[in-house]
């Protein structure tokens, strides 16, 4: 459904941000896009969502390349960005000024979302706090039932009881025809919903697995000593190490997603090593 | 399951209908753009009218001549509102957020384009010529009891149909300034044409000081452009080295600005 294929970008000519970036994202899933400040997450949405345009390399979204800003590529996609303006108008006609512009809009679900969320419908947009407004674009943008969604940095000014309602909201709103990209750094906000995790670290996908991949190879343990177990990361706390190890056997763990990133980004390597056959 | 078969069926067929360009979508940008800065321009073109209104009350406090010239009037708030309009093009690029938001609607950048230049050229005479004309009828009304006889505007002639072309003239300059100043881009346009204006006549005076000596050298130094055996005794007006600039002018300016705000918006990142 995505496809980046040998993309180059740098803001600067001389100082590239992207080489060879290459990228393939599948529908009927939910993608954590996980990575540091600065390590290009956000351009890396951009570049999908057509706002910004390769230095070489092409990104292509449902066969409709971005760089066309077609009308068809732009209602294949809705973006959630982390930081926005929201025009001095009531939710009514936010919506009806925009909904015409997304051939499978769908209002009830609209209203549905922010009833779940817990948002006041009447009083102007721009009135509302960041969360509030964060919320109505994260319904707009699942009721929009776009074949892509994009957020980035979405649980940012959520609330914790936001939090983890927005991850069964984007939990139910997934369908086999859709795709899912939550870009963050905060690991925890997205655990349990997203079923894939792309990691981008200077500018590079340095590891892009399934968590069904990730659960046949890597378990998650709490160990008093390292001697214990074939241990590939590990982080010392008051008296046990929280490791991932070489999974043996049928044993099976829930998947710790910050010591995951953790292990890939400050790790030695050994942890992407298990993927790379 | 099958409904939920048909569903994604339906939502891909409508996803394949999008079409290329649509009229529709022109429409829907144009009622977003007034509703997102209905009430920007309503304050400005309550000012103007309030001006007008200040500006008549003290007159018929003198001799009432300025009611029998509504003409004036309504010259000088198409300017004053016409720039106010300028001001509401393409708004939505002055700020990375809003920029973003606009670049990813789903809509062409022709439809984008269109919406902007129909609103700011068409729309905008349509809804100013309306407004004044309300206002005009008020004015009358008001004014033949205390015997002060405004007159009715008449936009019916060749020299406000003139004006219009101008403005839209003037108006793709700013469209295209639009697109392309993200900051202050009503003052940044005029800027720039001052600029631009201020080199063109450097060079024009340039050619025709280095003219006047080669045809000095040359013993022309008499002739005249107006000459009789020059033009042939044509009107000087009708002469093709009049008519092809004042042509130019007329029909190709406006187009080719347009041209260059499309590639400007074209090359918009976010």
């Amino acid at each position: 459904m995505i496809t980046i294929n040998q993309l180059d970008f740098g803001y600067k000519k001389n100082k590239k941000l992207f080489s060879e970036l290459n990228l393939k994202l599948e529908k009927g899933r939910i993608y954590g896009l996980l990575g540091k400040n600065g390590s290009g997450k956000t351009t890396l949405l951009k570049q999908t969502a057509g706002l910004l345009y390769p230095d070489s390399g092409d990104v292509k979204l449902n066969g409709e390349n971005a760089g066309s800003r077609s009308t068809r590529f732009l209602a294949s996609y809705y973006l959630i960005p982390e930081e926005f303006e929201t025009p001095g108008l009531s939710i009514r006609s936010f919506v009806k000024i925009n909904a015409p512009f997304y051939p499978n809009f769908n209002e009830e679900q609209f209203y549905n979302y922010l009833a779940e969320f817990k948002t006041e419908t009447d009083g102007k947009l721009n009135k509302l706090s960041y969360g509030q407004k964060k919320k109505v674009l994260i319904a707009f943008g699942l009721a929009a039932n776009t074949p892509v969604l994009m957020s980035d940095e979405p649980t940012n000014g959520l609330d914790i009881p936001s939090k983890s309602m927005f991850r069964k909201i984007m939990a139910s709103g997934l369908t086999e025809d859709r795709l899912f990209i939550i870009s963050t750094h905060q690991v925890k906000d997205i655990e349990g919903i997203i079923d894939s995790i792309v990691i981008l670290e200077n500018g590079k996908i340095i590891f892009n697995q399934s968590l069904e991949s990730i659960g046949d190879k890597l378990c998650f343990k709490t160990l008093k000593s390292l001697e214990e177990e074939e241990v590939l990361y590990s982080e010392k706390h008051l008296n046990t190490y929280e490791a991932v190890v070489r999974r043996s056997g049928g044993e099976s763990t829930r998947i710790n997603l910050e010591l995951l990133f953790n292990s890939i980004v400050e790790g030695d390597g050994g942890v992407v090593k298990e993927f790379s056959n | 399951m099958v409904l939920l078969k048909n569903l994604v069926i339906e939502k891909s067929r409508k996803m394949e209908n999008i079409q290329t360009f649509s009229i529709k979508r022109v429409f829907l940008l144009m009622q977003k753009s007034v509703y997102e800065n209905a009430r920007y321009v309503l304050t400005g073109l309550t000012t103007v009218f309030g001006i007008f209104t200040i500006v008549l009350f003290f007159n018929a406090l003198h001799d009432g001549e300025a009611w029998k010239n509504m003409q004036s009037f309504y010259v000088i708030g198409f300017i004053i509102a016409g720039l106010i309009v300028s001001g509401m093009a393409f708004t939505n690029l002055r700020t990375k957020e809003k920029a973003m938001s606009y670049l990813s609607l789903p809509a062409s950048l022709l439809e984008k384009l269109l919406a902007e230049l129909l609103l700011t050229t068409v729309g905008f005479i349509i809804m100013y010529t309306a407004i004044f004309y309300v206002y005009n009828l008020l004015i009358y009304l008001v004014g033949a009891p205390f015997n002060l006889h405004a007159n009715i505007l008449n936009i019916f002639t060749k020299e406000v149909f003139e004006g219009y072309w101008l403005y839209i003239i003037l108006q793709s300059v700013l469209l295209t300034g639009a697109a392309t100043f993200r900051k202050a881009p009503l003052f940044l346009t005029l800027f720039s044409l001052f600029v631009v204006g201020t080199a063109l006549l450097i060079i024009v005076v340039l050619i025709a000081l280095s003219f006047k000596g080669y045809l000095e050298s040359s013993g022309l130094e008499n002739l005249r452009i107006t000459d009789d055996e020059f033009l042939k005794g044509e009107n000087p007006e009708h002469h093709p080295l009049v008519q092809i600039p004042k042509i130019m002018f007329y029909y190709v300016t406006a187009p080719l600005f347009w041209v260059v705000a499309y590639f400007k918006l074209k090359e918009k990142e976010v």
